[in-house]
């Protein structure tokens, strides 16, 4: 009963979401303020019904009910509970009902936060991020629907892919579908402000922050992801260049993009247009990455629940919302007033030249993604496109793009003195070059451009801090003041300090781990020994175990540094029960050093040996910690009152700006 | 009923919620385009001077920004009058309440009729463990091995649900699980030749009709209990042929033939037997070897279909009537995979080996395999006593103690 | 600067920028690609010696040979043709023989493909979309029957 209840309550949904992209639409087109006001109600009512639905699948795959073919076909009543609910989502049809509950959430949130919006905006941004929900609500009751039953129930399921009953899987698709869909308010605020002909001054203050939690979210979600790939997939790589990576990828990149690009729109009503368009473009990429992942049109190794024809649906629903969107902008960007002047070195030449740079690096990767199926299309050819053209074209747009950053932050508003901030970026310099100095003398291998990178990596960090020692007077005023200002700085200032200096941390990981890496693989009998990285790694043995729905080998590896025993690691080969499955699961030794990474693999026919592979990682947890950063950064940001969703007060009497900043 | 009552609810609720906005008198608090802007300039300006205060901004900076939003405000002020005027003028097209009317019809029909063509109202809700719990009568097969199943996982030390459960497995050609659930029964409840037949059997579908070593091991304990059982005595030979022992294999069909039973429906089958081996000794004039490498060349015929399935207990009828052409891989593939059935089977020996050294504690090399064996079983708690009882034996010998303790180190046994 | 002129620089630095990702992407694209071949192209000759691709297919079944240490041996087939590869590394959790593989490397002389990448696969029921496409494209029946096709033999 409680499934059938879900299964209507999606069906509702979807009508509501019908209702909530034609009325509230024509009441601005027709200045009717009462149809105007049906866009807020909608909007709560679409993310209840989806609510329902959605804990309604939830429950059925708690109690493992295998009458609903959605849960047959995906769960199994021996799988720990957490996996149950996470199998909700591993799944195409359950990720889909995720993906338009997050939508609703987020259409539900600029209802009820929305109170000092104008109202036909409000209206306006709320039709189209319902005709968003209509479009997939469609899909979803015509392809892939979760609530379809079965006549004749199975007595069990047939079980995830084990590779998926992760903890930190569990959990990247929410946060990534978060990211994906939350680029939707941007989307939505676009086409509104397209439809009206107008940009109301609310327009960026309410991008922003809502940019901002969705490019929270993917940067999360991507870095579970990658984290996942790291210790479960047993390869010691983190990143793979792979489509579905770059699906997710790009519209991060533009969603970055969009962030600074939306700042300027802010504070200086200018590049309007272009804001505009990358908003449009950012979930544009994000449907795409929804396409690509679903549709299996590229061969990736992280493709789960493939199916061509419902990736054909999708396709039509992007097209339509990317095509529709394009031509409204091209229809409409001439009307939008242009804004305030600005010299070419200030903060916003700075802001533009990332947003070049960002989107010159995006259509790389949309060129690397997508060329294998344009060269198929056209010649029939089939072609792989590795990490060696992401390395070629990717990093050398990336590198200036670093060398700017710190640039950016000092420079002041309209027009800037290039040579004043030079100059007070010259200790980060000096700093990074000895560090730069510094890793030549210490590794004796590796490419030329590594140390470099490493300084160029090292120099946005202590650009960052350098901004935040800038801002306080450290140095130039007394101990007092500096706490005092230290005190009175805006939250979004810290954000901006912590997320260059995330972006930093994260440059000196990634070149570290790629280009100091060392991989040895041998073949070792119980007792025998291999020196990796300065460890000594001395084989015991290997001896069978049995957990909850798996069998596994288990190897013992005791681990010395010198002659201090260090840890114990147990990598293993795992056989899951239902999908009976053979996995991989490193035993990882983490350290600020960097992680030593033991994968165990084939016993050796004759001798009892077994063949290892071993990794070592230099600060590889730095790009994960990178991402962190960048993520506590954005929440900083989001609880700046500036940014605090929601215009001014009514009141005339506002309270002294001084007061308020006591307040907090 | 409950289902359609709450779906009326839901229903009746949405319309409501949708078709107050449009029904109220006045239009609610509607801020306008051109008040919202200049709020947010109002807002903006303030900050300006809050920025000053904290001194993220100079002087010359914060008078032109100032400058620049003033500027602003006054082009949006102006802007907003015209606007205004152009929205009072504004006609609607339909009357708000005929739209009240069309979404209060339309949202339950397009939502009955979408639902009743994709749902299933009169479907009950099937929990798993309610489904479990439903009358014998009435449960499928399958529902009744999945309740024991589910009975097992929670009471795995359950000897008799295992004991039940084999036979249904074999039936069911679920011959991995069968070979298990029957290692289980033999584990807790001890050794019949039932059992063992039936733990052998299992292994021997299981391995598309290869006699594996743990089968082979399961029919010659069979033979100490009851010397002359047909059925083990032809798969025992049935294991000499396909190691390519054919005399020994000879040797063993013929015995089995010798005190059949008159009208055996079996006895066929090992006459086919016996004629298949005399065909390869002739043809390879007595060089197994050679032979061997000849049956590996036509892998087509090499393992036996195993449809011995549904009948369980003739299986020498229907085991030989697709003979076994062994090669020297299939032997050496089916001793690569049996080796958890081993692990199963060790379950039975492992308990003979803790009588033995309970006589005499002094085999130190018994208590080492006994401590390996049971850590490979998953039974931590005698593996540890069993560690102990190995080190008392061992006191005093530091080489045997320095052998235990890189066994416990393997294992990861406490010291 | 006047509006005009500031308005040039930027556009014309925007350019130039793309302009030059542009021509990376151009080279890259020549440089690094590599193209996907079944046992069958190799077979027909399309590909040299020493020229780096990528071989899709099934495993053969019976095919796999473990060597010292952790040389592998096995062969690529679409069912028609078949190319022995030979690959030093640990082989993917999901390789199993009449699974579905892609490998990277080059031909030597001799005609064996010297592999130093074998793909894996995260889902045992997904096929790379190269592989399904040229199995049917040489008339291979995908299903049960084409995942295990050694399994009619049994």
């Amino acid at each position: 009963m409680i499934v059938e209840f879900g299964h209507f309550a999606l069906v509702l949904a979807v009508v509501v979401a019908l209702f909530q992209t034609v009325v509230p639409l024509w009441g601005t087109l027709s200045r009717e303020p009462r149809l105007m006001e049906t866009a807020r109600p909608a909007a709560i009512l679409q993310l209840v019904l989806l609510l329902i639905a959605f804990l309604a699948l939830m429950y059925a795959y708690v109690v493992s009910d295998f009458s609903v073919a959605n849960v047959a076909a995906n769960s199994h009543s021996t799988k720990p509970l957490i996996y149950r609910i996470s199998g909700v989502w591993g799944n195409h049809e359950g990720s889909m009902l995720l993906w338009v509950l997050i939508l609703a959430t987020f259409g539900a949130a600029v209802a009820l936060f929305g109170n000092n919006l104008p109202l036909s905006l409000r209206a306006n941004v709320l039709s189209v991020q319902a005709s968003i929900a209509l479009a997939f609500g469609i899909f979803m009751l015509a392809t892939s629907n979760p609530f379809l039953r079965l006549e004749s129930p199975p007595i069990d399921g047939r079980g995830l892919n084990p590779i998926l009953q992760d903890p930190a899987l569990a959990f990247h698709p929410p946060f990534l579908y978060a990211g994906y869909v939350g680029f939707s308010i941007a989307f939505s605020f676009a086409i509104a402000a397209l439809i009206d002909g107008r940009i109301d001054a609310a327009w960026a203050r309410w991008v922003r922050p809502w940019t901002l939690a969705a490019w929270m979210c993917l940067t999360l979600g991507i870095a579970m992801g990658s984290w996942w790939a790291y210790y479960e997939l047993g390869w010691g790589g983190w990143w793979f260049w792979d489509p579905v990576e770059n699906a997710s990828f790009m519209p991060w990149l533009a969603g970055t993009a969009l962030l600074h690009s939306a700042l300027v729109m802010e504070k200086r009503e200018t590049l309007k247009v272009w804001t505009i368009l990358l908003a449009i473009l950012t979930f544009s990429l994000s449907l795409m990455g929804t396409f690509l992942v679903r549709s299996g049109v590229l061969t990736s190794v992280h493709a789960f629940a493939v199916d061509p024809e419902r990736g054909v649906a999708i396709l039509m629903i992007m097209t339509i919302f990317v095509g529709g969107g394009l031509a409204l902008f091209a229809m409409r960007a001439g009307e939008l007033r242009q804004g305030g002047l600005f010299a070419p070195i200030s903060r916003e030449g700075a802001l533009v030249l990332n947003n070049v740079f960002l989107t010159a690096a995006t259509a790389t990767v949309f060129v690397g993604t997508l060329y294998p199926l344009l060269l198929e299309g056209l010649t029939g050819a089939k072609i792989s496109v590795g990490p060696p053209f992401f390395n070629m074209t990717f990093i050398p747009l990336m590198v200036p793009l670093l060398v700017a950053l710190p640039f950016g932050p000092f420079l002041p508003w309209k027009r800037g003195d290039l040579v004043g901030v030079s100059q007070r970026l010259i200790a980060t310099a000096v700093f990074a070059l000895i560090v730069m100095v510094a890793t030549m003398a210490i590794t004796e291998r590796g490419p030329w451009l590594a140390p470099i990178m490493m300084g160029v990596g090292v120099y946005v960090m202590a650009g960052s801090i350098q901004e935040l020692a800038f801002r306080a007077r450290i140095g130039s005023a007394g101990r007092e003041e500096v706490l005092r200002r230290l005190w009175n700085l805006p939250r979004s200032v810290y954000g901006t300090v912590l997320a260059h200096f995330g972006v930093g941390l994260m440059v000196v990981g990634i070149v570290a781990t790629s280009a100091y890496q060392t991989e040895k693989v041998v073949v070792m009998k119980p007792g025998e020994t291999a020196e990796v990285a300065g460890y000594t790694l001395a084989f015991k043995g290997v001896a069978p175990q049995k957990g909850p729905n798996y069998r596994e080998q288990v190897g013992t590896i005791e681990v010395m540094r010198g002659d201090e025993p260090v840890t114990t690691l147990h990598p293993s080969k795992r056989i899951y029960d239902s999908p009976p499955q053979p996995t991989s699961e490193a035993g990882i030794h983490a350290s600020w050093r960097g992680d030593l990474y033991t994968v165990l693999g084939d016993a050796q026919k004759e001798d009892g040996g077994f063949a290892f592979r071993f990794y070592f990682n230099p600060l590889v947890r730095f790009i994960w910690l990178g991402a962190l950063i960048m993520f506590i950064a954005g929440g900083i940001s989001l609880t700046d009152r500036r940014l605090r969703v929601g215009a001014p007060k009514r009141s005339r009497s506002s309270d002294t700006p001084t007061g308020a900043v006591a307040a907090e | 009923m409950i289902l359609w009552l709450s779906f009326a609810i839901v229903v009746a609720a949405v319309i409501a919620a949708l078709a107050r906005p449009i029904l109220a008198q006045h239009p609610g608090d509607t801020s306008s385009a051109q008040e919202a802007d200049l709020a947010v300039y109002r807002d903006q300006l303030a900050e300006i001077d809050a920025d000053r205060e904290r001194g993220l901004i100079d002087a010359a900076e914060a008078e032109s920004a100032r400058t620049e939003l003033a500027r602003r405000l006054l082009k949006r002020s102006e802007l907003a009058e015209e606007r205004f005027v152009a929205e009072q003028g504004a006609a609607t097209g339909l009357a708000p309440a005929t739209i009240a009317y069309i979404t209060a019809i339309t949202i339950p029909v397009l939502t009955i009729a979408v639902y009743l063509s994709l749902g299933s109202p009169s479907m009950p809700g099937m929990p798993q463990s309610a489904r479990l719990q439903s009358a014998p009568a009435q449960a499928s097969i399958d529902e009744l091995v999945a309740k024991v199943e589910a009975q097992l996982r929670a009471t795995p030390e359950d000897g008799r649900g295992w004991d039940a459960i084999g036979p249904v497995y074999l039936r069911l050609r679920r011959f991995e699980d069968a070979a298990n659930a029957f290692s289980q029964a033999i584990r807790l409840l001890g050794e019949t030749p039932k059992r063992l037949k039936g733990f052998a059997e299992a292994n021997v579908l299981a391995n598309n009709g290869i006699v594996v070593e743990p089968a082979r091991l399961a029919y010659e304990r069979v033979l100490a209990e009851i010397p002359n059982d047909h059925e083990s005595r032809f798969w025992l030979a049935m294991a000499n042929e396909q190691e390519g022992k054919l005399d020994e294999a000879k040797k063993g069909y013929r015995e089995v033939l010798a005190d059949a039973p008159e009208g055996a429906p079996w006895k066929t089958v090992v006459e086919s037997r016996l004629a298949a081996i005399a065909k390869q000794i002739g043809g390879s004039a007595q060089t197994p070897a050679q032979d061997q490498s000849e049956s590996g060349k036509s892998p087509s015929d090499a393992t036996t279909n195993p449809k011995t399935a549904a009948n369980p207990s003739p299986a020498v009828n229907d085991g030989a009537a697709k003979p076994p052409g062994p090669t020297a891989d299939d032997i050496a593939a089916a001793k690569e995979l049996s080796k958890d059935d081993q692990q199963a089977f060790i379950n039975s020996m492992v308990e003979g080996l803790a009588g033995k050294l309970e006589d005499n504690p002094n085999d130190f090399e018994g208590w080492l395999r006994l401590v390996r064996a049971y850590s490979v079983l998953g039974r931590k708690d005698d593996a540890d006593r069993a560690l102990a009882s190995a080190r008392k034996s061992a006191e005093g010998d530091t080489p045997k103690n320095a052998r235990l303790d890189a066994l416990a180190s393997e294992l990861g046994l406490g010291t | 600067m006047t509006r005009k002129q500031k308005r040039g620089f930027l556009i014309g630095t925007a350019i130039a920028i793309l302009a030059i990702a542009v021509i990376m992407v151009a080279f890259a694209l020549r440089d690094t690609i590599v193209f996907f071949q079944t046992p069958s192209d190799v077979a027909e000759g399309k590909v040299e010696p020493g020229e780096r691709f990528r071989l899709g297919g099934l495993v053969a079944d019976g095919s796999v040979e473990r060597g010292q240490g952790t040389k592998v041996k096995f062969s690529v087939t679409d069912t028609l043709q078949t190319v022995p590869v030979s690959y030093e590394g640990i082989l993917p959790d999901l390789f199993r023989e009449g699974q579905g593989v892609v490998t990277e490397g080059k031909l030597d002389e001799t005609g064996q493909f010297q592999a130093d990448t074998v793909l894996a696969k995260h889902d045992e029921n997904y096929m790379p979309p190269e592989v399904a496409a040229a199995l049917k494209e040489k008339g291979v029946k995908l299903g049960e029957g084409a995942e295990h096709p050694g399994g009619k033999t049994n």
